[in-house]
């Protein structure tokens, strides 16, 4: 039986987004996984079957972080592992591959004393470099580090409402992923209405999830939403662990949220997550995995933007100044709110006050057929991953649907390559070098 | 200098400096120096398949125009990673000029040591203004003409010997009867010397080298056919003979003594290796080495010359009648090499030379400090691993991180941490 490590040095959302990846290696023999020294006991609630272990980034102390990572490394180097897959392209990470030889490494390995990539993870790049098409969500770019990935329908339960009320995250780490609290008060409240009139046993709670940080926050937010609703709310900003986070979000018939760490939390456990998702959150690449969400992505012309880049309709990545920025725009139309309480409304009505610059997605194991936005008839039992089916035409679909194939293709090499690939984009995701050099399986 | 600074040593692809190159990069080293070479050779094959194309000399000159960039490309890749305070190229480097200017523009100091008779490769006067410093084997009319051209940093630096590689080596009879010969030349069969060496056909004599094809008369005299000669069997070459000839090349068949100014690398190398020799004479030689000819012998003297055929011929007479004479002079040259005339001596006042002229040069790395509060357990581990890097054991936190940043293959605990730990300090002191 292999011995095998995961380093995964990311965040919260990033553990949880390694899942595919973890439960495919469980059945190759030993695993362990090494994470953020903060998040070694959410990583042990979460992956039961591995070995966690912890290295020291966050410490303000040179003399401790360097003591206790020395300890670590020690008991890292120890263990001997088969395969290494370092999953992270950070100079941490980097450092920590030095550890282990170069012929273990998986993912981000290791040529002599520099970085080296994968295959796999050189595609990666090349279909990063217009965001607009991601085809793979990361999630499964993980699991197919993994020699042989489990099926995708099998990472997370089938998402459905439990009975226990709507939890709001307040807002995301960044300001760029957080709603202005005037809106996203208008938008709890649609959707509160939708699930009072959709769901028999909704009863009625809201829970703010959030960090001391957004305390301030959820007091501007209550000023803005119904008295009605006042005596519903259970306020747990700034009042959980990790550990006690996950008890609350457990049994809750729906989670919205503009950012993506806490929805991947809600997907491993079978919560519905409605995302609102404002240009720098991508469903696409990090959207809640598994069948039973929905996500509101902005979908301006200057949509996907990263989180930590300053936007350029904007002064600074201050809160204060977001709201007037297009993608904050979006999710101020009243056309939002319409279609979020869908009932109220007739087809005739919605029709003339149409969605802008925001695109309705479900999550979906289904590929899509040759005409772009029509679903397959036949589900595919062995999906690829997680997509989104968009409730609008949208201009992205068809070229994503190509590079998916292209992806699977090379992914599997059972599903041949169709014919009419559009030439541009091909070229852009395949090299000439791909097949003039020797061709590697992408978990290399 | 006591700072020790970092060097690419780029190389050529082909040619008499690129061992040239070798033993700078060695001497370097031997400094100090944190070096990386840039190792051109291999894509000598690359050209050698782009050669073999039947295509028309258009096709070709892109496609060679191509592999002298990629080159390049190649050359500042590594200049990215290693991040170096100097690029110092040898002759015949493969470093375009898009290339220099790109180095100019990163503040990135750049030097060639031009180990060439500028008359031979006129190309210097396209490259010598794009660098910062021109290091040159010739004196005037080489450095006036370089000034001419607005060439603010050129300088003479004559070649020298690798006391460690080029020494002398006991032989075996067999070896000694294979490679030994009363008289033995071992070079490039140029014109000059085609004619010269007709005259001797009467000693016994070897030739060794490659360029000699097409002279029956000399046919007989040449070794291994022609083949190119290692550096390492070139040493036992010119251990076994009784007087090693060294007639500079020249493409002149009217004067065979070229007279020219430059001493060439033989002389530095058979010096080093006590091997005796007979050279003629040139403009720089005495100033490097102490001359004699017959008609003024010096107990001192280092070098045996000759200015002409005549004075070739009493040589070879004399010395050969004396072997006391020639091991003193071979003697007499080794101590001179490795008193003045090493590729040591050479790299430091070169670096020297820069680091004069320059200002803030090196530029200062930012320096970290070793945590404080580490409990002894640890120290003695970290002493442990500068011991292993060959550093003294207060080394700096800088120094220890660059010297394992360059291992390759595992890493022990310790030594992983410390570069962990290095990645922290730049994350949260950025």
């Amino acid at each position: 039986m292999a011995k095998q490590l995961v380093t995964q040095l990311a965040r919260l959302g990033d553990i949880v987004q390694t899942k595919r990846l973890m439960l495919s290696l469980k059945n190759e023999g030993e695993l362990c996984m090494l994470v953020d020294k903060n998040l070694v006991d959410f990583a042990r609630m979460l992956y039961p079957y591995a070995e966690i272990f912890g290295v020291d980034i966050h410490n303000t102390n040179a003399s401790e972080i360097f003591e206790n990572n020395l300890q670590s490394f020690k008991k890292l180097k120890e263990q001997e592992f088969d395969h290494v897959y370092a999953l992270n392209h950070s100079s941490f990470s980097q450092r920590i591959n030095t550890l282990f030889p170069e012929e273990a490494l998986r993912g981000y390995g290791r040529n002599a004393s520099h970085e080296k990539h994968s295959k796999w993870i050189q595609l990666a790049f090349r279909w990063m470099k217009d965001r607009r098409y991601t085809p793979l969500n990361l999630m499964d770019f993980w699991g197919y580090f993994a020699p042989n990935p489990v099926a995708s329908q099998l990472v997370n339960p089938i998402a459905k409402p439990q009975g226990k009320g709507l939890g709001i995250v307040l807002a995301g780490q960044n300001a760029k992923r957080s709603l202005c609290a005037q809106d996203y008060a208008k938008i709890i409240h649609a959707v509160y209405e939708r699930l009072q009139t959709e769901n028999n046993s909704f009863s009625g709670s809201l829970f703010f999830f959030g960090t001391n940080n957004e305390k301030k926050f959820s007091q501007e937010l209550m000023n803005h939403l119904p008295r009605k609703f006042h005596s519903q709310v259970i306020n747990l900003t700034g009042k959980t662990n990790l550990n006690e986070l996950m008890q609350h979000l457990e049994g809750l018939d729906l989670l919205l949220t503009p950012d993506t760490g806490i929805a991947h939390l809600a997907a491993h456990l079978g919560v519905p997550v409605e995302g609102f998702y404002l240009s720098s959150a991508n469903c696409f690449e990090t959207g809640p995995y598994g069948i039973g969400h929905s996500v509101w992505q902005a979908s301006t012309t200057c949509s996907p933007c990263t989180e930590f880049q300053i936007c350029p309709h904007a002064e600074s990545n201050n809160k204060d100044s977001m709201s007037s920025l297009p993608c904050h725009q979006a999710f101020q139309q009243p056309a939002l709110l319409m279609r979020l309480n869908i009932n109220k409304y007739t087809e005739e009505r919605l029709q003339k006050q149409p969605l802008m610059d925001i695109i309705h997605y479900t999550s979906s194991f289904e590929e899509y057929a040759d005409n772009a936005s029509t679903p397959s008839s036949c589900i595919d039992k062995n999906a690829f991953g997680l997509t989104w089916q968009g409730k609008q035409i949208e201009s992205h679909q068809r070229i994503r649907s190509e590079q998916r194939s292209l992806l699977q293709a090379y992914c599997t090499a059972i599903k041949p390559i169709p014919m009419n690939i559009n030439p541009v984009q091909n070229t852009a995701l395949f090299h000439e070098t791909d097949w003039i050099f020797p061709q590697n399986y992408p978990n290399e | 200098m006591h700072t020790k600074i970092k060097v690419l040593l780029v190389l050529p692809v082909y040619g008499g400096s690129l061992p040239i190159g070798t033993y700078c990069a060695e001497a370097l080293k031997e400094l100090g120096h944190k070096v990386e070479t840039f190792n051109a050779p291999p894509f000598l094959e690359a050209y050698k398949a782009l050669r073999s194309l039947d295509i028309s000399q258009e096709q070709f000159n892109a496609l060679e125009q191509n592999l002298v960039q990629l080159m390049s490309q190649a050359i500042y890749a590594q200049v990215e990673a290693f991040k170096p305070d100097l690029v110092l190229a040898m002759a015949q480097a493969p470093i375009n000029r898009n290339l220099l200017k790109k180095l100019k523009r990163d503040s990135i100091k750049t030097a060639m040591w031009f180990v060439e008779d500028y008359k031979v490769f006129p190309y210097w006067q396209a490259l010598a203004p794009l660098y910062d410093y021109f290091f040159v084997i010739q004196k005037d009319p080489f450095l006036s003409k370089l000034k001419e051209l607005d060439v603010q940093n050129a300088y003479y630096l004559p070649l020298a010997a690798s006391p460690t590689f080029h020494k002398k080596e006991v032989i075996d009879k067999e070896e000694a009867s294979f490679y030994g010969a009363d008289i033995g030349f071992m070079g490039a069969g140029y014109p000059n010397r085609r004619i010269a060496f007709r005259s001797l056909l009467r000693y016994d004599f070897k030739i060794w080298g490659s360029d000699w094809e097409n002279d029956s008369l000399l046919e007989k005299y040449i070794q291994k056919n022609g083949t190119r000669i290692t550096p390492e069997e070139s040493i036992k070459i010119y251990n076994a003979n009784k007087i090693n000839l060294n007639l500079h090349s020249s493409t002149q068949t009217n004067n065979l003594i070229s007279h020219g100014d430059f001493v060439n690398p033989r002389t530095f190398e058979l010096a080093s290796m006590e091997a005796f020799q007979l050279v003629d004479k040139r403009g720089l030689m005495d100033e490097l080495f102490v001359c004699a000819d017959l008609n003024n012998p010096r107990d001192d003297a280092e070098l045996a010359t000759f200015d002409s055929m005549e004075s070739l011929h009493e040589n070879i007479a004399y010395y050969l009648k004396y072997p006391e004479k020639r091991a003193a002079l071979a003697k007499n040259a080794r101590k001179r090499i490795e008193k003045e005339h090493s590729y040591t001596q050479r790299m430091d006042t070169l670096i020297q030379c820069i680091s004069d002229t320059s200002m803030d040069w090196p530029s200062p790395a930012q320096e970290i400090q070793w945590p404080t509060n580490l409990s002894p357990e640890i120290k003695t581990k970290i002493e442990t691993i500068t011991a292993k890097l060959n550093l003294d054991a207060d080394a700096s936190f800088n120094l220890v991180t660059e010297e394992l940043r360059r291992k390759t293959g595992e890493l022990d605990e310790t030594e992983t941490a410390i570069l962990f730990l290095e990645e922290w300090q730049k994350f949260y002191t950025k």
